[in-house]
Order: structure tokens, then sequence, then C-alpha cells
């Protein structure tokens, strides 16, 4: 298959998944419904899964630039791929929300490894997310009622939030590959220091590379966005910024486990919304 | 009776010696206001005259040897020609921005000086193609002119041929039989961008697919779509994108299968590798080339877009057959 044909497979490919997966969450809703789950979130009971706290200010606000600049990077890097008008401003809107997007994902790791509050436990798979993984797979199928509880985010979480550092760092690195823009005080660019290593066949294949980690990008956003707020709509709230989260709500669709009634570790107990 | 005639004339003499008088002084400053009011014009055309070529004021009549916009400035100069209503309107003010604001008009309708009317030539050739074709006189154009008559567009067609020949090979390929002049793609609307017309030539750029495409590369102009290339272009991008000359060369413009042709295969890794485009080219990185102008094919070939378009056919048949029921009951 040439480099061509790929391409275009790919454009087929994802303009035919999304659509896709956009019913198939459309029917997941529906799902919701039939089975009463949406009735007893969005309805009187209000009935959310519960939190040991209210997340931390950094992270939501990391994480409220973050879901921004992703929404701006995704739709500019569709236009720049399918121009529909001047591709320039485009570019330069893709160039700032990448800066603010690489920012925040060294804060972010900062945040998570280095700093006082280091979270990155909270992300790391288990050997019990491992065991309770079917159990978490069939919930969201409708065939169980609930899901095991094992701590700020289920398996299928930490799987895709940790995807999405190791999807970051290849986007930025083939990025900045692609970036034309002038270095200060030299006559060169990324793109023309990368291209004289690489050549244009090796630029063709980081430009591909950087759009499929795009298109994933988008479907994993989309399905994040839905989740977030079929299934914690209080919290989904409460990252941008406009409450409804209440940490003393112990109601929800999860199995109730003994190591609810544990201490939670320092990371998660600490309210720094406080 | 004779006093009173000779105190009315008394009255009357100075009084018509002191009107006169009047009179010759208003005489003498309208001639000096008028002589000075003229001045910069009789100024203007004795310098007009000693520098012809590099400044132009077509508002004078005088002036340009020709004075042809006293017509021509005209925007209401019309010419009918039995159902065609053509402008002949010439506008100075974009003449004087164009890269030939010093030139005379009859440096470019060289058959045109001093006759009147011209609704042809003197020896009966087309003045259009005199005037679109008139670059070849001009010696700074040599170098272009030289290019263009040994590529694919010039008038001599393919050597050995004979004019009615090559008219006849045009039209067999469904173009035009005459081949394209200077101005054809240089604009005959008096407008060519000098080289510091940052703004015009930016203009000229973005007319890339008009000029090629128009009556003869329309094909080509159509699927010139690609991602990166073609479909910048088409959304009026002239400096993120190349234009059709950028691949295919500006005035020695040759067919693909010409060795010497730029989009020739052997000579794709310079195209491809020129300044401003792609670094690092090598021949792997060919395999894009027929993509410039083949991405619509290759979509349309895709087989999952086959699909789509085999259930869009056959929803739209089912529709249009359950209509067709209704419309019969």
């Amino acid at each position: 298959m040439t480099l061509t044909t790929l391409n275009v497979w790919l454009d087929v490919a994802f303009t035919t998944i999304y659509p896709i997966m956009l019913i198939a969450l459309a029917a997941h809703f529906t799902g919701n419904i039939l089975t009463g789950r949406a009735k007893r979130r969005f309805g009187k009971q209000w009935e959310w899964p519960h939190h040991d706290s209210h997340p931390p200010l950094l992270p939501k606000m990391l994480h409220f630039m973050h879901v921004f600049s992703m929404i701006m990077l995704g739709a500019t890097g569709l236009l720049i791929r399918f121009p529909q008008f001047n591709r320039t401003p485009m570019r330069v809107i893709h160039y700032v929300f990448m800066v603010i997007v690489v920012a925040n994902l060294i804060w972010r790791l900062w945040y998570a490894f280095a700093s006082r509050q280091r979270d990155y436990k909270e992300f790391v798979i288990n050997k019990r997310d491992i065991t309770t993984a079917p159990k978490v797979i069939l919930y969201y199928i409708f065939i169980k009622p609930s899901k095991p509880h094992l701590g700020k985010y289920n398996v299928m979480q930490k799987g895709t939030y940790s995807l999405f550092v190791p999807l970051l760092i290849i986007q930025a690195i083939t990025g900045f590959m692609l970036f034309r823009v002038g270095i200060p005080f030299v006559d060169t660019s990324l793109y023309e220091l990368a291209a004289g290593v690489i050549g244009a066949t090796g630029i063709f294949w980081v430009r591909t590379t950087h759009y499929i980690v795009n298109w994933l990008f988008i479907i994993i956003t989309t399905i994040h966005v839905y989740l977030s707020v079929t299934e914690d709509f209080p919290a989904f709230l409460d990252f941008f910024g406009m409450g409804g989260l209440d940490p003393n709500n112990r109601h929800g669709d999860h199995e109730e486990h003994p190591l609810d009634d544990e201490l939670a570790p320092a990371y998660a107990s600490v309210d720094h919304a406080q | 009776m004779m006093s009173s005639l000779r105190r009315t004339r008394a009255w009357i003499t100075p009084n018509k010696e002191k009107t006169a008088s009047v009179r010759i002084w208003l005489s003498m400053v309208v001639v000096c206001v008028a002589a000075g009011l003229a001045l910069p014009s009789i100024t203007h055309a004795a310098e007009a005259t000693a520098t012809a070529t590099t400044e132009l004021n077509f508002a004078l009549p005088t002036y340009g040897k020709s004075g042809c916009v006293v017509c021509h400035g005209d925007p209401n100069l019309v010419k009918v020609s039995g159902e065609t209503t053509s402008t002949m309107y010439v506008s100075v003010a974009q003449l004087e921005t164009s890269a030939h604001k010093a030139d005379l008009c009859t440096g470019c309708h060289v058959d045109f000086a001093y006759t009147s009317p011209h609704s042809s030539t003197a020896n009966g050739t087309d003045w259009e193609s005199v005037a679109k074709s008139a670059c070849s006189s001009c010696k700074d154009h040599q170098p272009q002119f030289a290019d263009y008559t040994s590529g694919a567009h010039s008038p001599a067609g393919t050597p050995g041929e004979t004019a009615s020949q090559t008219a006849a090979a045009r039209a067999a390929q469904g173009k035009p039989a005459a081949v394209p002049l200077c101005g054809d793609c240089h604009s005959a609307s008096h407008a060519i961008p000098s080289k510091d017309d940052t703004a015009g030539q930016t203009a000229f750029r973005k007319r890339g697919l008009e000029i090629c495409g128009g009556e003869c590369h329309g094909d080509q102009a159509d699927n010139y779509t690609d991602y990166y290339h073609g479909a910048a272009y088409q959304e009026g991008q002239p400096h993120d994108a190349p234009a059709c000359w950028d691949c295919h060369g500006t005035h020695e413009i040759l067919p693909a299968k010409d060795r010497r042709s730029m989009v020739n295969e052997r000579n794709l890794v310079d195209t491809c590798g020129q300044a401003g485009c792609h670094i690092g080219v090598d021949e792997s990185f060919l395999e894009y080339a027929p993509f410039v102008h083949g991405r619509d094919e290759v979509v349309t070939l895709n087989p999952v877009n086959v699909f789509f378009e085999s259930v869009r056919a056959g929803v739209g048949g089912a529709v249009d057959t359950v209509t067709s029921w209704f419309q019969r009951g």
C-alpha cells in the first residue's frame, strides 16, 4: 500500500468510524434509559458515584486547559489537512495551543510524579483492577447493574488516561517535527532539521502518524465526554467549576468494597479545592 | 442743448477710455492666470515628450502619441459585435499600478498608432493577438519569450508542423485552436502587476486555475485537490500551496512525457525539492506525485466509498420506487 492510498484509507476509516461511534454512544445512552440508569441519575434521585473528596484545584485547572486546547488542536488539525479556508490562521491557532498543551503535559507530569500531592498512583493499573476489569466491562454493557469501586478511577479510565501520556508525547514530537516556524536567531526550523535527517518521505510518515493520533484523540475525547456526562455528571460539572459534586454522597452504581471503608490514601484525601 | 451734449461727451469719453482700460487690464490678468494654469501642463508635456518611455499621463490628449485614453478612458465605451457587447474601457488607475505604467499604449498595441477608427489593424492581423504577444518585442522579455516558444505552448507547435496542422492537432486534443499567448496568461486587462506589487502578484497566483484551467486544462484544474497542494490552493491560499507553474514551469512548459519537463519522472526529485518546498526528497517520496492530480480518483475507487456509494444509490432507488407507487395511486 502506498503512502497516498494509506492516507485515503485513513480518511475513509476515521470518517466512517467516528459516525459509527456516535451512533454507538447514542445506542448506549438508550441502554441507560431502558435500564433506568438515566432516570436514577438525571431524575429526582440524582444518584451518582460517590467521591472521597473534591478534585484538587490544580489538576482541575490543567484538565480544563487541556480539554479546551485539545478541542482546538483537533479542529484546527483537521482544517489544516482538509482546508476549508485560509490555513494560515489555523496553523497559528494550532501552534498556540500546541505550546499550551505541551506546557500542560509537563506541568501535569510534574504534578503527578514530583509535586507534594503526586497522584500518579491513582492512574496505576494494579492486579485488582485487572481481575475486576470484566465486571467493569459488563457494567458498561448493561449486563451487571454495578461496577466495583476500587479507587478514584476504574480500570478503563486508568488505561485511557494513561494512554493519553504516550499519545501526547508522540503528538508533541511529531508536531515539532512538522513545525515550520523558524527558530529565533538560527536560520532554520525544527521541520528543516527533521527533514534533513529523515527526508521528505520520513516527514510524510510523521505527518501521517500525527494525523492518526489526532483522530485517536478526537475519538477518545468524545467517548470521555460522553461517559463523564452520563456516568458522573456532578464530577463533570465540578471539573468545569460549576459545582454539583458532593463528597458525602455515598450512593451510586458501585459495589461497596471492603477497601471503601479504609482510610483514603493521602494523595486522594487532600481536598485542594477547600 | 450744445452745452448739454458737451457735458455728456465729456462725461462719456473719459468713461469709455476708463472702461477700455479696465478691459485691457482684465484681459491681461486673464491671460496671466491662464498662462499660469497652463504652464504646468505645458512644462509637463515638454518633460513628457523628453521622457516618454518612463512617465505617462493618459489624461493628456496629446500625450502618449496616440491619446488613446481620450476615448478608452470612458467607462461607457463599448464595442457591439452581433449580440456581444464588450467594454473597451481602459482604467488609467489600473494602468498606473501595473508593471507597464511607463509604456505607451502603442508599445503593446503596435499596429494602432495614429489609426482611427481601428476596427482592424493595418495588415489585417487580429489586434488582440498582436497585443497579447507584443511582449516579444520588448528586450526585457526576450528570455521568457524564447522559453515560451520552445515549450508546449509555442505557436509553432511541433517542429515541422504547419500552423493549420498545429491547430488541427490542438482541436483533436480538445484544446482551443489558438495557442495561449503571453497576454492570455499574464492578463490582457492592462493590470500586469510589477514585481514589487505584492498584492498584484498574489492576485495573479490566485488565478492559476483560472489561467491554466479555463478553456485548456480544466480537468487538471478540477482534480488538483490533494491534501497539501491542491486542496489548499483551491481555497485561495496562493502562497501556502503551489500554483500550477511552480511544478509545471513558467514559460517553457512541456508535457510530462518530455524528458526536459519539470514533471517528467526524471526531474521530479528536483521539482519537489525546489526551494521552499520539500527537503530531503528521494525516489521513494515520488510515489506521492500521481496523487497531486489523482486523489479524487483514489477516493472514488476506495472500496468503502464504493460500498457507501452503492448503498446510497440503492437506498435512493428504493425511495424513488416507493415514491413512484404513491404517485401512481
